[in-house]
């Protein structure tokens, strides 16, 4: 259960980063359709900085899918780690 | 500073990267990215975003499958850019391939190899750029090449969005343009401020000797060779030159004078400092004298305490590290980056001699306040102790190699040590110091002969790689105290002059010790110990 919660607390600080948003502006449910930013260029960035936050590697097929935190969470122990 | 960015790739993120490196330049820019492969448009089009946007900068970044068909093409899309915008700089990428070529045996072996045929269209690309005044190549192939196809792309992101590079690719390339962007702006770095020992040459040349330096155009001597004959490269580009080094000024001057494979002699430096004050005070007296600013320096030295005082006392100076190993020096300089130019004039070319004719020695007032607080934060601890059979080697090894910081220069050997410890009318201490950026170990020898009321030191000497930290005073402080406590009163400081020690009677001169015929003769009472300096322990 940490150990869920530690990987949502990552995850949460790398959409900050990579959206400009502080805590406050995060929507409750990290959905795409949720926030603005998070159009096809911000998906991009998004992966690419989670990889780089877990040193991991989606499988190409999974990167269109991951479209909110929950899936996100739920793909990473498939992901293949660098 | 407005900056466009045209590409064929998306490259959306790039500005962001690019801004992280530009801030190290002090640099802001206002981006226009031109949509994902819309460059020919925005180029032909007087009326587009692009020229709208009057950008002082226009990067161009284009996939060589984009223009293999047709190279002809784009060398003229160039040349109309060139007049279109010919109030702007335009920094334009060579080609390389981003995937792997199958019949890779046949690569370089056959006219419709393509990797032969992207070469020839770099030439060209290069050819044009050189006709045309605003317009410069920057080496994308050769970004590739120096992190590895492997790393610079993510197929991933080229299928998905057309993006090929990745993370690391992005930031490569973020660090080129920021450096390129900054060169057009005039933000390179003018003066590159050298030590000496263990960075022009290897080993100390006031210890070992002209002849013994390394530096030759064969084996370990040539990784310095090469590493001058670099910075020599810089010093024909227009880079000024300065050396900043702790050592005597004569034998320095003459191993740059007489050194057979000295590549930078005396007359390439537009300010030489040679002595044994504070490195930080000296590039205060090289800018001055230059009359350039701190922030166009750059400062090379082996020692981390060096560097680090400098960084600490001047933040302007750019103070990279050296490479621990002297073979990467010749690389390390190459990659430096910080002295680039797109064009080179007459005027840079000569610059770096006009400085050097304008040379003249300047005095130097003893250092400052801000020197005292340096030390104080080096946290420096001596420990002092009397030798023994496990550093009895050490102290013997110092008496044979010290030549500088020595005042009678005795050699002893391993059994004349042990000879001497059995004698109870000797005393033989080491000091041993660290501070908070590491641990020098025994760096000194002081051999005392007690006899009632007055002491003889027969041998004092401190490794000259510590020396100007206050660590010889607290050594000869310690032996004052020491004296003291048991009933001695004066100390006789023999001093044989030698043609390497005039660090060590400059040190004495200066201490204010009464003159005699064999050196010095201090009263043990006096308290020499530097307020910065921690005794650990004492035996």
């Amino acid at each position: 259960m940490n150990l869920m919660n530690d990987i949502a607390d990552r995850l949460k600080s790398v959409f900050m980063k990579t959206f400009s948003l502080t805590a406050e502006q995060l929507p409750d449910r990290l959905e795409q359709e949720f926030i603005e930013q998070w159009d096809s260029l911000g998906h991009l960035q998004l992966i690419m900085a989670i990889e780089q936050e877990f040193g991991l590697r989606f499988n190409s097929e999974k990167i269109p899918k991951l479209t909110s935190l929950a899936k996100i969470i739920e793909e990473i122990p498939y992901a293949s780690q660098l | 500073m407005k900056i466009a960015l045209l590409s064929s790739y998306t490259v959306d993120f790039l500005p962001k990267e690019t801004d992280k490196f530009l801030n190290g330049f002090n640099l802001t820019a206002e981006w226009h990215v031109a949509p994902f492969n819309q460059y020919r448009q925005e180029i032909l089009n007087p009326n587009s975003d692009v020229h709208r946007f009057q950008p002082q900068i226009i990067l161009l970044s284009v996939d060589v499958d984009d223009i293999f068909s047709a190279p002809q093409e784009f060398m003229d899309l160039l040349k109309t850019a060139s007049e279109n915008f010919s109030g702007s700089t335009i920094l334009v990428h060579n080609f390389s391939f981003s995937r792997n070529e199958p019949m890779k045996l046949l690569e370089w072996n056959s006219p419709e190899s393509r990797q032969f045929l992207v070469n020839q269209i770099n030439s060209r690309l290069s050819e044009s750029a050189m006709s045309l005044p605003n317009v410069f190549v920057l080496d994308y192939a050769g970004l590739i090449k120096e992190i590895g196809a492997e790393t610079f792309f993510d197929k991933r992101y080229y299928y998905l969005a057309k993006a090929p590079f990745s993370a690391a690719g992005n930031q490569k390339i973020a660090q080129q343009f920021a450096t390129a962007i900054a060169t057009v702006v005039g933000k390179r770095k003018k003066c590159l401020v050298l030590d000496l020992d263990n960075t022009l040459w290897g080993g100390i040349v006031g210890e070992d000797g002209i002849e013994n330096i390394q530096l030759s155009n064969d084996g370990l001597g040539k990784a310095f060779y090469d590493f001058q004959k670099n910075i020599d490269k810089l010093y024909k580009n227009g880079v000024i030159l300065a050396l900043c080094s702790k050592n005597e000024p004569s034998i320095a001057l003459a191993a740059l004078r007489e050194h057979p494979y000295m590549i930078l002699r005396e007359e390439k430096f537009s300010a030489i400092y040679v002595n044994w004050l504070d490195k930080a005070e000296n590039l205060r007296s090289i800018a001055k004298e230059l009359n350039i600013g701190l922030d166009s320096m750059v400062f090379l030295d082996d020692s981390e305490h060096e560097r680090a005082l400098v960084r600490e006392s001047l933040p302007e100076v750019f103070v990279p590290d050296l490479p621990q190993d002297a073979t990467d020096y010749p690389d390390f300089i190459a990659r430096l980056d910080c002295f680039e130019a797109l064009s080179i004039t007459a005027e840079d070319q000569e610059r770096g001699k006009l400085y050097a004719q304008e040379r003249k020695r300047v005095e130097l007032q003893k250092s400052s306040k801000t020197f005292e607080e340096f030390l104080n934060s080096l946290n420096i601890v001596v420990a002092i102790k009397t030798a023994d059979n496990f550093s009895i080697p050490r102290v013997a090894q110092l008496t044979q190699k010290t030549n500088q910081f020595n005042f009678t220069t005795r050699r002893y050997t391993d059994g004349d040590i042990t000879t001497l410890l059995k004698n109870d009318k000797y005393k033989i201490l080491y000091i041993s110091a660290k501070d908070r950026l590491g641990d020098s170990g025994i760096v000194g020898v002081a051999i005392i002969e007690n006899n009632g009321r007055k002491a003889r030191l027969d041998t004092f000497l401190i490794s000259c790689r510590v020396l100007g930290r206050g660590i010889e005073q607290a050594f000869l402080g310690t032996i004052f105290k020491q004296l003291a406590n048991s009933g001695v009163d004066l100390l006789e400081i023999e001093f044989t002059p030698t043609a390497k020690n005039k660090i060590a009677s400059d040190f004495l001169e200066k201490q204010h010790f009464e003159r005699a015929d064999f050196g010095w003769v201090v009263p043990s009472s006096l308290d020499i110990f530097p307020r910065w300096v921690t005794l650990e322990s004492y035996e």
